[in-house]
């Protein structure tokens, strides 16, 4: 079943598999300025995907008409290009979707990442998702603060993640233990 | 060729020991085989449910490229110690994270099992996405010690069973074996011995010793059987013993009897033959000389009678006379000696016409004594008719010639007598003392003087001949002076007239019975 499953995605994960190995050099070895940029954006796509599929959503939450899991983007361009490799593959079941947010209530979403640059004013306008099952993820301990679910922060030149979880409760959102076993930090 | 000889004490050993081994060792194999395969299958599974449990641990180790929360993971498997390495591949098959029991060894972790491990693999699957692959790598060096022990333990068991077995059998040859070794010993003894006397000692109360007392049973019975067959056999012998004896001594007897009857028969025939030879010779040549005698005497008679003086005359009376009654006692000697020498042969004769041929013959003697002879009704008989004739001839004779003062009556009748018939001729003659009764039938036996009757006294002795001749007898009956009967038998069948072997010449001394013809 495994191995099945492997060979049949095998060719569509070679991507996935490319940014995990480089994921693991982040921290390994110095790379130049401007692909380092680059890479930081596809580290962050990929953790966005991988904190999609270890997060439940209440089931009211993904019945969406066209069955599709939306990840929506802040005013992060270079997230938002990273993400739309893995566009297409499937995530609780639905098709994922990138989509690029200037607002936080631009439209519906499962996850919303919020841009380092935006997250001074993400307190009040995070009102605006109150109730509604949307895990927010940042960046930095301020996000958290501001009243984000899931902050990276970069610890010893690699990336790791912190989680406040009562956000998420608030939310409807259920973070696998798993996730948070792996979480830098986690705060109520 | 025989098979060589096992005792059943040996059968019966090996008989038990053979099923407890057998058993034991289909039990001892079947239980390490269930103990193994159940031992693999419950490893097995539970192996699968770890990996299973390490793989769900995992799944976001590996999404977030956590090594180290996956190391962690896959440390919780030192709670099991039968896992002695385990290794979380990513998807790409390179080494992610590790497990090793032995801490000395933990930098190494081989990519293909040891034998004598037992080893499983999981993929580590997230949302139908392969993360990776968790194998772990079991030592069943344990289980495989528990199974040492346990077939260590069936060792003794059996060896315990063993030896139980063998004292076991051994009590059973004791019940079992020990009355049947007995009895195949005393039936050695008896065979060898042939000994029927000796018995089975000792019972016991199952079909052995039922055998053992048919088996006695047998013996008995074979003894009393020997018993009697010998006896029997002793009898038989003693009595054959004397049977022949008796038989010998009778063969004996009897051989020398019939040696001396033979002797006794071939005499006597030698003798008869001589005397009838002789009889018969003597008489015929006799006739030739006595012949010339006569003639001669007729010739001197004829011319000299009255030429010489009277004395001569008388003298020459005397001498011719005397010539003529030798001649005619030499007649009557051959016809005697012819009965047996020339007889005819026998044919069935009416002897009606026999009595007739006889009277014919006696015309002469019958007219000049005016006699009167008559018969009754006779049979016919099978028999020579001339000397039949001759037989009555003579008896009639007889009456006519011994008359006394009154006319000869004579009566010939014949009556059945059992298979024969009895002929009888009566007269009213002169009689014939009784005490001259066997007497008269001796030839030349003559009762009274040539005076009184003539005849040469050979009459009777050749009707006796003729009678013996036809296997019949003569015998008389007579009172003196009033009479006498005689009596012959003549056989009724053919075979009873033929002619006796040989005829017999009754030897005696002259006298007088006369018979003229």
């Amino acid at each position: 079943m495994a191995l099945l499953t492997k060979r049949l995605l095998g060719s569509r994960l070679s991507l996935l598999g490319a940014l995990t190995a480089l994921a693991m050099l982040i921290g390994a070895a110095p790379v130049p300025e401007e692909t380092a940029a680059s890479l930081e954006a596809q580290v962050k796509a990929a953790l966005l995907y991988n904190f999609a599929r270890f997060v439940d959503w209440p089931a009211e939450a993904l019945a969406s008409k066209d069955g599709t899991f939306v990840i929506a983007i802040l005013r992060d361009r270079a997230v938002f290009e990273a993400l739309t490799g893995l566009e297409g593959k499937e995530v609780h079941g639905h098709r994922l979707l990138v989509r690029e947010f200037a607002h936080v209530d631009d439209g519906p979403c499962q996850v919303l990442f919020v841009a380092e640059s935006e997250t001074g004013s993400f307190a009040p306008e995070s009102e605006k998702l109150r109730g509604r099952p949307v895990l927010t993820v940042g960046e930095g301990d301020p996000f958290l603060q501001a009243g984000g679910m899931i902050a990276l922060v970069r610890v010893d030149g690699k990336f790791r993640f912190r989680v406040r979880t009562r956000q998420a409760e608030v939310a409807r959102l259920a973070i696998s233990s798993k996730l948070l076993k792996l979480a830098d930090r986690t705060t109520p | 060729m025989t098979p060589p000889f096992r005792s059943i004490r040996q059968k019966l050993t090996r008989v038990a020991l053979l099923s407890v081994g057998i058993a034991l060792l289909l039990s001892t194999l079947g239980a390490a085989l269930y103990e193994l395969v159940s031992v693999r299958s419950r490893t097995r599974g539970e192996l699968l449910v770890l990996a299973d449990v390490i793989a769900g641990n995992t799944t976001a180790a590996l999404a977030f490229n956590d090594a180290k929360a996956a190391s962690e993971s896959l440390a919780t498997l030192r709670t099991d110690p039968r896992i002695v390495v385990a290794a979380l591949n990513d998807r790409n098959g390179k080494l992610f994270a590790s497990y090793t029991r032995s801490r000395a060894a933990g930098a190494e972790i081989p990519a293909k099992t040891r034998n004598s491990r037992f080893s499983i693999s999981r993929a580590v699957v997230l949302d139908g996405e392969s993360l990776g692959t968790i194998r772990l790598d079991a030592d069943l060096s344990d289980v495989q010690a528990r199974l040492l022990r346990y077939a260590a333990l069936m060792a003794l068991v059996a060896i315990g069973s063993f030896l139980t077995a063998f004292l076991l059998s051994s009590r059973m040859n004791r019940l079992i074996a020990t009355p049947i070794l007995k009895l195949a010993q005393t039936a050695t003894e008896i065979t060898n011995e042939q000994d029927y006397s000796l018995r089975f000692r000792g019972t016991t109360d199952d079909e052995v010793g039922l055998l053992i007392g048919r088996f006695n049973e047998m013996l008995s019975q074979i003894e009393a059987r020997d018993r009697e067959l010998a006896q029997g056999r002793a009898e038989l012998e003693q009595r054959v013993q004397e049977r022949t004896q008796e038989l010998e001594h009778q063969v004996v007897v009897r051989t020398r009897a019939e040696h001396a009857l033979a002797e006794q028969a071939e005499e006597l025939a030698r003798s008869n033959t001589d005397l009838q030879q002789f009889a018969y010779v003597a008489s015929h040549d006799l006739q030739e000389p006595l012949r010339m005698v006569a003639s001669y005497l007729q010739l001197i008679s004829r011319r000299y009678r009255g030429k010489l003086d009277s004395n001569a005359d008388e003298f020459i009376d005397f001498a011719v006379d005397g010539a003529r009654r030798m001649q005619s006692l030499i007649q009557d000697l051959l016809s005697y000696s012819r009965v047996g020498s020339q007889a005819s042969a026998y044919e069935l004769v009416d002897t009606n016409l026999t009595f007739a041929d006889a009277v014919s013959n006696l015309k002469v003697a019958i007219e000049e004594s005016a006699a009167r002879v008559s018969s009754g009704p006779l049979p016919s008989v099978w028999a020579d008719p001339t000397q039949l004739i001759q037989l009555l001839q003579n008896l009639i004779g007889n009456a006519i010639k011994f008359r006394g003062a009154r006319i000869p009556e004579v009566h010939v009748s014949a009556e059945r007598a059992g298979s024969a018939w009895t002929f009888s001729v009566q007269d009213n003659g002169i009689g014939i003392e009784p005490q001259y009764a066997d007497r008269i039938f001796t030839i030349f036996q003559r009762l009274h003087t040539r005076e009184e009757y003539s005849g040469t006294g050979i009459g009777l002795a050749v009707c006796k001949k003729i009678a013996e001749r036809h296997r019949g007898r003569i015998w008389m009956e007579s009172t003196a002076g009033q009479g006498t009967v005689f009596h012959f038998t003549i056989g009724t069948s053919s075979e009873d007239a033929k002619p006796s072997g040989r005829d017999r010449v009754a030897p005696g001394a002259p006298s007088g019975v006369e018979v003229s013809a």
